[in-house]
């Protein structure tokens, strides 16, 4: 299951100098193309977007074709994980927190041509919190119960008044989407059909052309703000075009034949194989890390009625020990290794490397220790009986069965291998392969689950991502859906993650939400494995291309590509 | 004939060895080695440093640095291949055996047909898995052949009402979709199966969806040999229902059912191979040649390692012999059942 959230992280003095290395904005007419312009760059995507209406899209594939269409106060830069001004010119912050004055711009337009003022950045947010609209981002402006109130001030300055405080306040802005007055009521209506002319935004690209089943085809937004520190006006493609490429396999073999220009979401053995094999033509990186982590989950509901092995599991996970021994028995390093090539990293908590200023690197996962695990076992009451096989305190054998997606390649070996380290305790686990779909209905609706491989994977490092997950009303609470917590380190989580989401200092956050990934890393409500490295390519030749570990790898920084030399 | 014989005699060698898959087999097929994943065929030397011959042995093998699932041979040492060896244990008819064909001491292994990505035999899990596909077809033959031949005896020799109904029933189930059928059944199956459970109920779908084009074929035939003289002399003499069917009427179908299972076992083998390659069948640590060519559902893995292919190979010729078979059969019965 992959997840995408904006949240919050660093302070707004950050955010002026990275304002300040930015460069200008863009006043006056629209760059007429005098510069060299190297034309075209093709990107893939799994599935067509399910539709253009940033306020309501949040699919994936939408989201990526979105972002280069729609230009927001505040941004962040994937590379260095921190916010930085967009289309506020400057952004301060009250003392008590809880206001905050956002200056636009000058000269700002819409790829249409029209001028953005301040009112339209008015009616976006009025758009965005307009309770029957329903937009999935509306929640990121509710504060302790009450929507952000957004009013105009002098002089191009909007202000934002908050119920309460928050951390990393400006991060509340990151994303919005920024729309005409006429068209922020009319973009519920924007899908890939709609005409080009009647879809407008302030991002690097405007629509163009959508050939259904094949393709969407973007071109330069001629009045896009950014200019690069010549005053040259960005971007510099001249078209960026998405191919609708359904299978992974299908994506790499168009990448090898030159087909498609960049590509992320690889297999480390394709990362190998494209590196070996076409590397006069393209190059790969390795960027580390990524936010996504792999893990074994317990079905930890009150009630494990409807649990495939029986109603009793659930008294087995419930026991810190067994929980904790099944942590000891599992065999990271070869996770790592025979799945993913070496090129993942073995982790003790939630939160992986990839997030670099929140990861706690104290937290290590234990080494893998049989014996150790026994003694746990042992003094939680089980035993051993004939052939070796785990027996409760009840005297039941321990078997159960670990739901794998059939969908992706990498969980059915890895529930494979913990298959087989769990026979060392005499755990005897069956993985069974389902649909995504049935997967996902068994773990959040209908709790018929004993265990599952899963993984999740946010956009975001910043903490507050992990909210729906971490506390135990969210959404993703995926261990126990009760809504509260069930036990006393649930309760501890709920209110570690509540006082980091109120700090404002990120050292105190850091800290708090420190002691949230040491309480996970003990409790283990899911065994953490793995966090795969993020895996990227790109055609030789292509300027400008840093690839990240957060946000989309290869096109976060879109606006800034170019090609050496113009492709044949 | 003859090519029909060889056919028959390649099949039943390879049954037998599927048979004995256990005993053949020179490691369990969930064993995992961790150090060796995608190692390539053992090389099996046969020449000693002097150039002389020396009893077959294999060399250990690591790991080249840096260099995931590249190895080169450590050439200090030599492993003997030996025959009748002593390995992991194994169960057969209930009995407990650890003696293996062959194998080689601990510290290196015999990868007759190289290792996949956690470092399993593809060898013993193709013999081990074919055991399982091969029987799974041959019992789900069984069981629909047999269902189509007493349902299809009966309205061919009652004709009439039964016939009518019988044979509606039959174009009912030769219009379903019968692979979407069997997803659905699996679906409706608990998610925790043993295998052997698993296997059971695999043969008994596949096997109780497909006896509609048996039973067609031998109601045609049975429908025929009713008017038969001998059959008329039969019941002349007293000869009941139940006698004629059994002694005059169903032998004549015995050529035409032969025929159609040489045509149906590989057709149910594939059915096999296929809900498991798609996840929906017996799960991975057991063995299934589903499972083995669920691996070449990966680009870089058909590009980059051969020896994936072999299991694929093994079916081809599985298929191969199978439709010579019934060829050959179809031939000399004078029956062609498509």
């Amino acid at each position: 299951m992959a997840t995408r959230h904006r949240s919050s992280s660093r302070p707004t003095s950050t955010l002026l100098l990275l304002a300040a290395a930015l460069g200008g904005c863009g006043g006056g007419a629209p760059d007429s193309g005098s510069q060299s312009r190297n034309n075209r760059l093709v990107a893939s995507l799994r599935s067509e977007p399910t539709g253009l209406d940033p306020f309501l899209t949040i699919d994936g594939p939408s989201v990526t074709v979105m972002d280069l269409l729609n230009g927001s106060l505040i941004s962040f830069d994937e590379v260095r994980q921190e916010p930085r001004l967009d289309l506020a010119e400057s952004l301060d912050v009250s003392a008590d927190g809880r206001v905050l004055s956002v200056r636009l711009r000058p000269g700002l337009r819409f790829s249409d041509g029209t001028p953005c003022e301040p009112e339209d950045v008015l009616s976006s947010f009025a758009a965005l919190l307009d309770a029957e609209r329903a937009s999935p981002l509306r929640p990121q402006l509710i504060v302790d119960g009450r929507p952000v109130e957004v009013s105009l001030a002098a002089d191009r300055t909007l202000r934002f008044e908050l119920a309460a405080p928050v951390a990393s306040v400006e991060r509340l802005l990151d994303g919005i989407p920024i729309l005409a007055r006429g068209m922020a009521a009319a973009s519920a209506q924007w899908s890939l059909a709609t005409p080009p002319d009647r879809i407008a935004g302030m991002g690097p690209f405007r629509f163009r052309r959508h050939v259904p089943g094949q393709r969407i085809e973007l071109e330069r937004n001629p009045h896009y703000w950014r200019v690069d520190a010549a005053g040259g006006r960005l971007p510099y493609l001249d078209e960026l075009v998405f191919q609708v490429v359904a299978s992974p396999e299908a994506e790499v073999m168009l990448f090898s034949a030159g087909e498609i220009d960049v590509i992320s979401s690889l297999s480390a053995h394709s990362f190998e194989v494209l590196e070996r094999h076409h590397g006069d033509r393209v190059r790969m990186w390795d960027v580390g890390p990524g936010l996504r982590f792999m893990f074994l989950l317990f079905n930890l509901n009150e009630s494990t009625a409807n649990a495939p092995s029986g109603p009793f599991v659930g008294s087995w996970f419930r026991r810190r020990e067994f929980r904790q021994a099944v942590s000891l028995a599992v065999d990271r390093e070869a996770i790592a290794r025979l799945v993913f090539r070496g090129r993942a990293v073995p982790i003790a908590s939630h939160e992986t490397p990839g997030s670099r200023f929140w990861w706690d690197p104290v937290s290590r996962p234990p080494p893998r220790s049989l014996p150790e695990a026994r003694r746990l076992l042992e003094r939680s009451g089980f035993s051993w009986g004939s052939g070796g096989r785990l027996l409760d305190p009840e005297g039941r054998p321990v078997e159960l069965t670990a739901l794998v997606s059939a969908k992706n390649p990498d969980r059915p070996p890895a529930a494979e291998l913990i298959r087989e380290d769990l026979r060392g305790i005499g755990v005897e686990l069956n993985a069974v392969s389902l649909t995504h779909g049935a997967l996902v209905r068994r773990v959040l609706t209908t709790g018929e689950f004993d265990a599952a491989v899963l993984e999740l994977g946010g956009g975001d490092p910043d903490p507050n991502a992990h909210l729906p997950i971490l506390l135990s009303s969210g959404r993703l609470h995926l261990w126990q859906l009760a809504g509260r917590p069930l036990f006393g380190w649930e309760r501890t989580l709920d209110e570690l993650m509540l006082r980091q989401l109120a700090a404002r200092a990120p050292e105190e956050r850091r800290r708090l939400y420190v002691e949230v990934q040491r309480i996970v890393a003990e409790q283990l409500p899911f065994v953490p494995l793995v966090s795969p490295h993020v895996l990227v390519g790109a055609r030789r030749g292509l300027l400008g291309f840093e690839p990240a570990a957060t946000g989309h790898p290869a096109l976060w920084n879109a606006d800034t590509l170019r090609w050496e030399s113009a492709p044949p | 004939m003859r090519r029909g014989s060889l056919a028959a005699a390649a099949l039943l060698a390879l049954h037998a060895a599927a048979l004995v898959a256990d005993f053949v087999a020179p490691y369990p097929a969930s064993q995992q080695a961790r150090s060796l994943p995608w190692a390539p065929p053992s090389r099996i030397h046969v020449r000693a440093p002097d150039g002389g011959l020396a009893r077959p042995y294999v060399h250990a093998l690591r790991e080249l640095p840096g260099r995931f699932g590249e190895y080169e041979e450590d050439v200090s040492r030599r492993y003997p291949v030996r025959f009748f060896v002593r390995g992991e244990p194994y169960t057969w008819l209930g009995v407990t055996f650890r003696t293996h064909l062959f194998g080689v001491e601990p510290g290196a292994r015999v990868f007759l047909l190289g290792s996949d990505g956690l470092g399993r035999d593809q060898l013993s899990r193709l013999l081990l898995g074919a055991r399982v596909s091969l029987f799974a077809g041959l019992l789900a033959a069984g069981l629909s052949l047999g269902l189509g031949l007493v349902l299809g005896c009966l309205a061919g020799y009652y004709g009439g009402l039964l016939d009518g109904l019988l044979m509606r029933l039959v174009e009912l189930f030769l219009a379903l979709p019968w692979f979407y059928l069997l997803l659905g059944v699996r679906a409706f199956l608990p998610l925790t199966l043993e295998p052997w459970q698993s296997f059971a109920l695999l043969v008994l779908a596949i096997g109780l969806l497909d006896w509609a084009q048996p039973a067609r074929l031998v109601r045609g035939v049975a429908a025929s040999a009713r008017q038969r003289e001998y059959v008329l002399a039969a019941r002349g003499f007293g000869a009941g229902d139940a006698y004629l069917l059994r002694r005059h009427v169903a032998p004549q179908t015995y050529a035409v059912l032969l025929t159609q299972a040489a045509l149906s076992v590989p057709q149910y083998v594939l059915a096999e191979i296929t809900l498991t390659y798609l996840g929906f069948g017996i799960s991975d640590g057991g063995a299934s040649l589903g499972l083995l060519i669920a691996t070449l559902g990966r680009v870089e893995v058909m590009r980059e390692y051969w020896w994936t292919w072999l299991p694929a190979l093994a079916l081809v010729g599985l298929f191969f012999g199978y439709y010579r078979l019934a060829d050959a059969l179809g031939g000399r019965v004078g029956h062609v059942a498509t």
